[in-house]
């Protein structure tokens, strides 16, 4: 592992570099948007499953 | 004149090594075992909320056992199984299940369900005012002190954020419009779970001994605590009209992050960046940037509300209290799930002024807050 101050790892008061290879802000965010999504419709699902009465009572622990 | 300090060197803060998700699919395999984890612990919370009140009832603690509510179970448990997995070399390879911002939103919607429109048409006047408010107090305050301190733009743009709107999801908004680096982002992400932690049990406490009523208690709460799922715990442990207030408030200050992020999107543009030949952002990023979830609470407690006006409370009271347990379920999972995804790395490898100014715009945002909800949630009946 090299030492050099031209390898230094990154801190968070660097300025911005270009994007990097891997995990990124726009992938971090295009995930946190994906999610809020997923959640708004998995949640109104079950919210019509359950107020037409398809979750049984003993379903839910 | 003295040489500039350099500034501390990090060594692994990334967003690979924090508390945000990062879309990286490790295999099934490990997704499958980190939610067996999380469901598992998940069922240790809710019979260890149901059977210890019971083991303890004849013993000095059958009080503390009775206090106790399934937050506290939860987070103890997340942060004992982080231990563990860390300790196994694990957490990492588990942590794409961990997925709190998804499981506590569809718990939010859920929650929706079980209140009543009428209260949210009643709170959204306060509750807007508030926001509208404490965003730009806190967020102000937030950036003065930054720059005053010698924090990076693009840092405390995620800072303020984050403090002044709904923690991680902030900072991550903030993050696209500033074009922040992904270890500003790791950084603001882990501090706001650090100051979200204790505030979950604090708050709840100190609104007990300062005697709030339950809407004023929840404003505070919701206005106050950064992290939507740190919020919902906080308002558990506060009781269930101060939960549904809560839930309102952050919704509320949420549902403006869109307005924020265009915001600062134009600022580092026109004014810090200077960019030439930059464009105005798009009124479209409005809809972009706005959390849905917001939407599907809203549509919940509508839909609800019909339900509940077309067949009769009495009725109405089975569906809508399987939807009350369900929502419940997720958030235990929610908790449970912010122990595990902890992580102090990035935190204690940014040096300390981030955290001075973090620290300070909560402290500012606790006593303004408290001052906005006792006037604004004065009269609210819940």
């Amino acid at each position: 592992m090299t030492t050099s101050s031209s390898t230094r790892p990154p801190h968070p008061d660097d300025p911005p570099a270009a994007p990097a290879e891997g995990v990124t802000v726009e992938t971090a965010r295009r995930v946190h948007v994906s999610e809020d999504w997923l959640a708004t419709g998995v949640g109104l699902a079950l919210v019509a499953l359950g107020l037409l009465g398809l979750i049984p009572e003993g379903l839910v622990p | 004149m003295s040489a500039p300090t350099p500034p501390p060197v990090a060594t692994r803060t990334s967003l690979e090594e924090s508390v945000v998700q990062d879309g990286r699919n490790p295999g099934a395999a490990f997704v499958a075992a980190g939610l067996a984890v999380l469901l598992g612990l998940a069922l240790l919370t809710r019979y260890l909320e149901q059977h210890v009140p019971g083991w303890l009832a004849d013993t000095p603690l059958a009080g503390v056992a009775k206090a106790v509510e399934y937050p506290v179970y939860a987070i103890a448990l997340g942060l004992l199984g982080n231990a563990v997995l860390t300790a196994l070399g694990l957490r990492d390879r588990l942590a794409a299940a961990f997925r709190t911002e998804f499981f506590i939103k569809t718990g939010l919607v859920l929650l929706g369900a079980t209140v009543n429109l009428s209260l949210i048409v009643s709170a959204a006047g306060p509750a807007i005012a508030q926001a509208v408010l404490l965003i730009t107090l806190v967020f102000g305050f937030t950036w003065w002190l930054g720059a005053r301190l010698g924090i990076e733009d693009r840092l405390r743009a995620l800072l303020a954020s984050a403090v002044s709107i709904c923690g991680v999801s902030a900072a991550i908004s903030a993050a696209g419009a500033v074009q922040a680096k992904k270890e500003q982002l790791a950084y603001a992400a882990s501090i706001v779970i650090l100051f979200a932690l204790p505030s979950i049990f604090v708050l709840p406490a100190l609104a007990e001994a300062l005697g709030l009523t339950p809407a004023v208690a929840g404003a505070w709460i919701g206005g106050n605590i950064d992290t939507t799922a740190a919020v919902t715990a906080a308002g558990a442990l506060a009781g269930d009209d101060a939960l549904q207030v809560a839930a309102i408030v952050k919704t509320t200050q949420n549902a403006l992050i869109g307005v924020v992020a265009i915001a600062l999107t134009a600022w580092f543009a026109f004014k810090v960046e200077r960019t030439p030949g930059a464009s105005a952002p798009r009124l479209g990023e409005l809809w972009t940037r706005f959390p849905k979830f917001v939407l599907g609470f809203l549509a919940a407690s509508v839909a609800a509300t019909v339900y509940v006006s077309a067949v009769g409370g009495d009725a109405a009271d089975a569906n809508i209290a399987v939807l009350k347990s369900l929502s419940t379920v997720f958030f235990i999972v929610a908790f449970v799930s912010i122990g595990l995804e902890f992580k102090v790395t990035a935190v204690r490898e940014a040096g300390w002024k981030p955290l001075v100014v973090f620290g300070s715009a909560t402290v500012f945002n606790l006593v303004v807050g408290l001052a906005l909800a006792s006037v604004l949630f004065a009269n609210l009946e819940v």
